[in-house]
Protein backbone atom coordinates (compact mmCIF):
# COMPACT_ATOMS: atom_id res chain seq x y z
CA UNK A 1 0.00 0.00 0.00
CA UNK A 2 1.29 3.48 -0.91
CA UNK A 3 1.59 6.26 2.11
CA UNK A 4 -0.61 9.10 0.04
CA UNK A 5 -3.61 9.10 -2.74
CA UNK A 6 -4.21 12.50 -4.60
CA UNK A 7 -8.24 12.52 -4.38
CA UNK A 8 -9.19 15.96 -6.30
CA UNK A 9 -5.64 17.03 -6.71
CA UNK A 10 -4.71 16.71 -3.06
CA UNK A 11 -2.40 14.90 -1.60
CA UNK A 12 -3.48 12.83 1.24
CA UNK A 13 -1.19 11.39 3.56
CA UNK A 14 -2.42 8.07 4.99
CA UNK A 15 1.22 6.26 6.84
CA UNK A 16 -0.65 6.76 10.00
CA UNK A 17 -3.20 4.36 10.51
CA UNK A 18 -4.84 7.07 13.51
CA UNK A 19 -5.40 9.17 10.04
CA UNK A 20 -6.57 6.39 8.13
CA UNK A 21 -9.48 5.45 10.48
CA UNK A 22 -10.21 8.88 10.78
CA UNK A 23 -10.24 9.37 6.89
CA UNK A 24 -12.40 6.18 6.68
CA UNK A 25 -14.86 7.34 9.31
CA UNK A 26 -15.19 10.79 7.87
CA UNK A 27 -16.11 8.85 4.07
CA UNK A 28 -18.85 7.23 5.59
CA UNK A 29 -20.20 9.51 7.59
CA UNK A 30 -20.24 11.50 4.16
CA UNK A 31 -21.91 8.46 2.86
CA UNK A 32 -24.87 8.57 5.57
CA UNK A 33 -25.41 11.74 5.38
CA UNK A 34 -26.01 11.72 1.60
CA UNK A 35 -28.38 8.43 2.08
CA UNK A 36 -29.86 10.35 4.64
CA UNK A 37 -30.87 13.08 2.61
CA UNK A 38 -32.00 10.92 -0.06
CA UNK A 39 -34.31 9.63 2.73
CA UNK A 40 -36.16 12.90 3.47
CA UNK A 41 -36.15 13.39 -0.13
CA UNK A 42 -38.80 12.58 -3.02
CA UNK A 43 -36.54 8.82 -3.54
CA UNK A 44 -38.96 8.68 -7.16
CA UNK A 45 -37.80 12.36 -8.32
CA UNK A 46 -35.14 13.99 -10.67
CA UNK A 47 -32.72 14.76 -7.61
CA UNK A 48 -33.65 11.74 -5.74
CA UNK A 49 -32.46 9.48 -8.59
CA UNK A 50 -29.38 11.43 -9.25
CA UNK A 51 -28.38 11.05 -5.37
CA UNK A 52 -28.43 7.50 -5.92
CA UNK A 53 -26.44 7.69 -9.14
CA UNK A 54 -23.56 9.60 -7.55
CA UNK A 55 -23.90 7.80 -4.39
CA UNK A 56 -23.03 4.49 -5.71
CA UNK A 57 -20.98 6.30 -8.16
CA UNK A 58 -18.34 7.75 -5.59
CA UNK A 59 -18.52 4.78 -3.85
CA UNK A 60 -17.56 2.76 -6.29
CA UNK A 61 -15.19 5.05 -7.28
CA UNK A 62 -13.75 5.27 -3.90
CA UNK A 63 -14.47 1.86 -2.88
CA UNK A 64 -13.55 -0.34 -6.48
CA UNK A 65 -15.22 -3.09 -4.76
CA UNK A 66 -12.55 -5.53 -5.79
CA UNK A 67 -9.82 -6.17 -3.47
CA UNK A 68 -7.16 -3.99 -5.31
CA UNK A 69 -9.40 -1.58 -6.66
CA UNK A 70 -10.92 1.87 -6.10
CA UNK A 71 -8.89 4.81 -4.51
CA UNK A 72 -6.66 2.80 -2.22
CA UNK A 73 -3.22 2.67 -4.19
CA UNK A 74 -1.61 -0.65 -4.42
CA UNK A 75 2.27 -1.40 -4.44
CA UNK A 76 2.75 -1.56 -8.60
CA UNK A 77 5.01 -5.06 -8.25
CA UNK A 78 2.08 -6.80 -6.65
CA UNK A 79 3.72 -7.42 -3.10
CA UNK A 80 2.87 -10.54 -1.50
CA UNK A 81 1.97 -9.29 1.69
CA UNK A 82 0.10 -6.41 0.45
CA UNK A 83 -2.07 -9.35 -1.63
CA UNK A 84 -2.70 -11.25 1.19
CA UNK A 85 -3.61 -8.30 3.48
CA UNK A 86 -6.05 -7.33 0.62
CA UNK A 87 -6.98 -10.96 0.08
CA UNK A 88 -8.12 -11.41 3.75
CA UNK A 89 -9.97 -7.93 3.80
CA UNK A 90 -12.07 -8.98 0.99
CA UNK A 91 -13.16 -12.36 2.74
CA UNK A 92 -13.86 -10.48 5.83
CA UNK A 93 -16.05 -7.54 3.88
CA UNK A 94 -17.73 -10.36 2.01
CA UNK A 95 -18.50 -12.90 5.01
CA UNK A 96 -20.46 -10.10 6.28
CA UNK A 97 -21.24 -7.93 3.89
CA UNK A 98 -24.65 -10.20 3.20
CA UNK A 99 -26.07 -9.10 6.45
CA UNK A 100 -26.26 -5.34 5.12
CA UNK A 101 -28.66 -6.72 2.14
CA UNK A 102 -30.83 -8.57 4.66
CA UNK A 103 -32.43 -5.61 6.82
CA UNK A 104 -33.10 -4.57 3.31
CA UNK A 105 -34.41 -7.76 1.62
CA UNK A 106 -36.82 -8.21 5.15
CA UNK A 107 -37.92 -4.28 4.96
CA UNK A 108 -38.81 -5.06 1.47
CA UNK A 109 -40.89 -7.85 2.47
CA UNK A 110 -42.37 -6.50 5.45
CA UNK A 111 -43.17 -3.04 4.36
CA UNK A 112 -44.45 -4.02 1.03
CA UNK A 113 -47.08 -6.92 2.20
CA UNK A 114 -50.75 -6.80 1.16
CA UNK A 115 -51.88 -6.05 4.54
CA UNK A 116 -49.88 -3.44 5.84
CA UNK A 117 -52.21 -0.91 7.43
CA UNK A 118 -50.42 2.73 8.30
CA UNK A 119 -51.30 5.05 11.02
CA UNK A 120 -50.50 8.40 8.86
CA UNK A 121 -49.59 8.54 5.40
CA UNK A 122 -46.31 10.62 5.85
CA UNK A 123 -45.17 7.27 8.09
CA UNK A 124 -46.11 5.09 5.38
CA UNK A 125 -44.55 7.30 2.61
CA UNK A 126 -41.23 7.16 5.13
CA UNK A 127 -41.38 3.29 5.75
CA UNK A 128 -42.10 2.97 2.41
CA UNK A 129 -38.77 4.29 1.55
CA UNK A 130 -36.99 2.57 4.24
CA UNK A 131 -35.93 -0.59 2.36
CA UNK A 132 -34.50 1.95 -0.46
CA UNK A 133 -32.24 3.40 1.91
CA UNK A 134 -30.81 0.33 3.48
CA UNK A 135 -30.24 -1.04 0.28
CA UNK A 136 -28.27 1.74 -1.36
CA UNK A 137 -26.42 1.67 2.10
CA UNK A 138 -25.82 -2.23 1.67
CA UNK A 139 -24.58 -1.81 -1.46
CA UNK A 140 -22.09 1.44 -0.33
CA UNK A 141 -21.19 -1.00 2.08
CA UNK A 142 -20.37 -3.74 -0.59
CA UNK A 143 -18.21 -1.17 -2.58
CA UNK A 144 -16.42 0.27 0.35
CA UNK A 145 -15.75 -2.28 2.84
CA UNK A 146 -12.91 -4.54 2.24
CA UNK A 147 -11.04 -1.17 1.37
CA UNK A 148 -11.62 0.29 4.89
CA UNK A 149 -10.90 -2.81 6.25
CA UNK A 150 -7.42 -2.76 4.77
CA UNK A 151 -7.11 1.10 5.94
CA UNK A 152 -8.47 0.24 9.11
CA UNK A 153 -6.44 -2.54 10.09
CA UNK A 154 -3.20 -1.63 8.45
CA UNK A 155 -0.27 -0.97 10.94
CA UNK A 156 1.76 2.68 10.93
CA UNK A 157 3.82 2.92 7.58
CA UNK A 158 7.34 4.00 7.27
CA UNK A 159 7.94 7.33 5.42
CA UNK A 160 7.67 6.80 1.71
CA UNK A 161 11.36 6.72 0.76
CA UNK A 162 10.94 7.60 -3.02
CA UNK A 163 8.35 10.03 -2.80
CA UNK A 164 10.31 11.79 0.19
CA UNK A 165 13.20 11.93 -2.19
CA UNK B 1 17.91 -3.77 22.91
CA UNK B 2 19.78 -4.32 20.10
CA UNK B 3 17.19 -3.07 17.41
CA UNK B 4 18.39 -5.20 14.77
CA UNK B 5 17.67 -8.73 16.78
CA UNK B 6 14.39 -8.66 17.67
CA UNK B 7 14.02 -10.47 21.41
CA UNK B 8 10.18 -11.23 20.39
CA UNK B 9 9.07 -12.84 17.08
CA UNK B 10 5.81 -9.95 16.28
CA UNK B 11 2.82 -11.66 14.88
CA UNK B 12 4.55 -14.16 12.93
CA UNK B 13 6.01 -15.93 15.62
CA UNK B 14 9.69 -15.94 13.78
CA UNK B 15 12.44 -14.22 14.10
CA UNK B 16 15.07 -13.46 11.49
CA UNK B 17 18.31 -12.10 10.23
CA UNK B 18 17.73 -9.79 7.73
CA UNK B 19 18.35 -6.26 9.61
CA UNK B 20 22.11 -7.33 10.70
CA UNK B 21 22.65 -9.23 7.01
CA UNK B 22 21.67 -5.73 5.40
CA UNK B 23 23.62 -3.71 7.75
CA UNK B 24 26.31 -5.47 7.30
CA UNK B 25 26.21 -5.31 3.52
CA UNK B 26 25.26 -1.83 3.62
CA UNK B 27 22.45 -2.20 1.61
CA UNK B 28 19.15 0.08 2.78
CA UNK B 29 15.43 -1.25 2.87
CA UNK B 30 14.65 -0.12 -0.37
CA UNK B 31 17.38 -2.13 -2.27
CA UNK B 32 16.30 -5.13 -0.76
CA UNK B 33 13.05 -4.46 -1.21
CA UNK B 34 13.49 -3.59 -5.00
CA UNK B 35 15.99 -6.83 -5.48
CA UNK B 36 13.08 -9.04 -4.09
CA UNK B 37 10.26 -7.04 -6.03
CA UNK B 38 8.42 -6.16 -2.38
CA UNK B 39 7.29 -3.11 -1.03
CA UNK B 40 9.76 -1.90 0.93
CA UNK B 41 7.49 -1.40 3.62
CA UNK B 42 7.29 -5.42 3.81
CA UNK B 43 10.88 -5.32 4.42
CA UNK B 44 10.10 -3.39 7.26
CA UNK B 45 7.63 -5.99 9.04
CA UNK B 46 9.64 -9.05 7.83
CA UNK B 47 12.57 -7.56 9.81
CA UNK B 48 10.31 -6.77 12.85
CA UNK B 49 9.22 -10.30 12.77
CA UNK B 50 5.37 -8.59 12.09
CA UNK B 51 4.69 -10.94 8.79
CA UNK B 52 5.92 -14.75 7.68
CA UNK B 53 7.01 -14.76 4.41
CA UNK B 54 5.57 -16.66 1.68
CA UNK B 55 8.25 -19.71 0.68
CA UNK B 56 9.69 -18.37 -2.57
CA UNK B 57 10.03 -14.78 -0.86
CA UNK B 58 12.31 -16.76 2.13
CA UNK B 59 14.07 -18.77 -0.69
CA UNK B 60 14.99 -15.57 -2.83
CA UNK B 61 16.13 -14.11 0.68
CA UNK B 62 18.31 -16.74 1.25
CA UNK B 63 19.56 -16.81 -2.37
CA UNK B 64 20.10 -13.23 -2.36
CA UNK B 65 22.80 -13.03 1.13
CA UNK B 66 23.67 -16.19 -0.42
CA UNK B 67 23.25 -18.17 3.10
CA UNK B 68 20.98 -21.22 3.73
CA UNK B 69 17.33 -19.92 4.85
CA UNK B 70 17.54 -21.72 8.52
CA UNK B 71 20.24 -18.95 8.58
CA UNK B 72 18.16 -16.14 8.31
CA UNK B 73 15.12 -17.47 9.95
CA UNK B 74 14.18 -19.56 12.66
CA UNK B 75 11.14 -20.17 15.09
CA UNK B 76 14.09 -19.84 18.26
CA UNK B 77 15.95 -16.48 19.05
CA UNK B 78 18.93 -16.13 17.17
CA UNK B 79 22.25 -15.87 19.86
CA UNK B 80 23.70 -12.84 19.21
CA UNK B 81 27.30 -12.43 16.63
CA UNK B 82 29.77 -12.04 19.62
CA UNK B 83 28.23 -14.47 21.54
CA UNK B 84 28.30 -17.10 19.01
CA UNK B 85 31.85 -16.05 17.52
CA UNK B 86 33.47 -15.38 21.11
CA UNK B 87 31.65 -17.45 22.91
CA UNK B 88 30.83 -13.88 24.98
CA UNK B 89 27.78 -13.29 26.80
CA UNK B 90 25.97 -9.64 26.56
CA UNK B 91 27.13 -7.38 29.48
CA UNK B 92 23.76 -6.54 31.55
CA UNK B 93 23.16 -2.99 31.09
CA UNK B 94 22.39 -2.21 34.64
CA UNK B 95 25.80 -3.62 35.49
CA UNK B 96 27.71 -1.12 33.82
CA UNK B 97 25.58 2.09 34.83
Amino acid sequence: MKTAFIFLGIRINIASRARRRWLVALIFTAFAAMDLTWFWLDGKSFVGWLLIAALIALARFIGGRTYEGGLLPSYEGGDERERIRRYYASYLAYNYVDLAFLPAILAFFILHGPDIKYASPALHLLLERLPWGLLIAAVILFYTLPQAIVLCTEPDMEPDVKEAQ
Amino acid sequence: MNPSVPSEPGESGLYNRIAVLRAERGISRQDLADAMDVNYQTIGFLERGDYSPSLKLALSLAEYFSLPVEAIFSRKPFQPLSQQVYGTKPSDPEKQS
